[in-house]
């Protein structure tokens, strides 16, 4: 049919062709959740490439594994688990080679041509702010806020991934935020 | 600034930026795929690394052989092949796509993010003898959308993509080489 628009499945549906067989059901899941695998790979790992390479490693263990996924938060919850896992070994294998320099994660969004000079200065100096703060948390906080900041997964999702309950990763994300405040009050 | 705010300012500051779909690591994910699970007990590992190496191959341009040749060959019938393309977008909007080439013309996957709730826009195939070629139309919902249009054009002939607004403003563009 030409000239039409189709929306795309949503990711569950995706996964449930690929589970049943279609090769291109694989490739349009890692369309569909590469950019949220990416950002959470790229925040917690120091260059594209290894971020890439996780993403990667993220869908052939998730093609490898697909027979015993069992349904709870979701695929792409699934998936983030599974990339969580492979940027850890990442770490253990030293692969990640230094901290990731906050500065080279100026977003997509960072440059808004709508805002004048003045207003666009002081977003950027905030945004560079929050991103120290953010370099100075503990890893296993870094991680919490990623998992729900750039991977953007709610609390459910995100006690599913880590083994806690979901009243516990509230908690500690909350901690976490009241951390990153006094970091940046002390930064101001 | 209440924990809310704090959330989508960091969230911002954060926000890696994601480099277009390659088409390497689409390729291997789509040989992956189409070699099966390789999560048997024989050799997990060395056959997951191996996949690794592939699309990390594949990604830079390299030829594969061995391993890579056999999977690569061993593609199923259902699985056209997804070709990335680089897009440029506008302020505030966020996208990929990919290309499917079918013999009666061109599919693209459009991954956006950022079109204003209730706004209509139309795609758009611009050919290299710059005929314009309908492509479908869909209407922004403020936020992340995954779209399939489709343009009686083959991808051959097609030499720009466009998403435009009803003011003609583009949203997003791509220049297929």
């Amino acid at each position: 049919m030409a000239g039409g628009t189709e929306a795309l499945p949503g990711p569950d549906q995706l996964f449930e062709r690929a589970r049943a067989g279609s090769v291109r059901a694989w490739e349009e899941l890692y369309v569909v959740a590469r950019p949220q695998l990416y950002r959470f790979a790229r925040l917690r790992l120091a260059t594209d490439h290894q971020a890439e390479d996780a993403v990667s490693e993220t869908f052939v263990r998730a093609i490898a594994a697909a027979a015993r996924y069992r349904p709870g938060p979701g695929v792409l919850p699934w998936l983030v688990g599974i990339c969580r896992n492979v940027v850890r070994e990442a770490y253990r294998d030293g692969g990640r080679a230094s901290v990731t320099d906050p500065t080279v994660l100026v977003g997509a969004r960072g440059a808004d041509a709508e805002r004048g000079p003045a207003e666009q200065l002081l977003a950027g100096e905030e945004a560079d702010a929050l991103r120290r703060s953010f370099a100075r948390l503990p890893d296993h906080e870094q991680e919490l806020l990623a998992l729900r900041l750039v991977a953007g997964l709610d609390s459910d999702a995100v006690a599913a991934i880590i083994g806690k309950r979901p009243g516990a990763v509230r908690m500690a994300q909350s901690r976490a935020v009241a951390r990153l405040r006094g970091y940046l009050e002390e930064d101001a | 600034m209440n924990d809310d705010e704090l959330f989508e300012r960091l969230g911002h500051a954060l926000d890696p930026v994601v480099p277009p779909l390659d088409a390497g690591r689409v390729a291997a994910v789509r040989a992956a795929a189409a070699a099966g699970p390789v999560g048997s007990p024989v050799e997990p590992l060395r056959s997951r690394r191996s996949m690794l190496r592939l699309g990390a191959a594949a990604a830079a341009g390299i030829a594969v052989g061995g391993t890579g040749g056999v999977l690569l060959s061993n593609e199923r019938s259902d699985a056209p092949a997804l070709e990335a393309v680089a897009v440029r977008s506008a302020s505030g909007v966020s996208a990929s796509a990919g290309l499917i080439a079918h013999t009666w013309g061109l599919e693209v996957v459009l991954d956006i993010t950022g079109l204003p709730a209730g706004t209509a826009y139309e795609m758009t195939f611009v050919t290299t003898d710059g005929r314009r070629v309908a492509a479908g139309g869909f209407i922004g919902t403020g936020g992340r959308m995954i779209c399939r249009n489709n343009g009686a054009v083959l991808r051959s002939d097609v030499a720009r993509v466009v998403v435009a607004g009803p003011d003609g403003a583009e949203a997003v563009a791509a220049d297929l080489a």
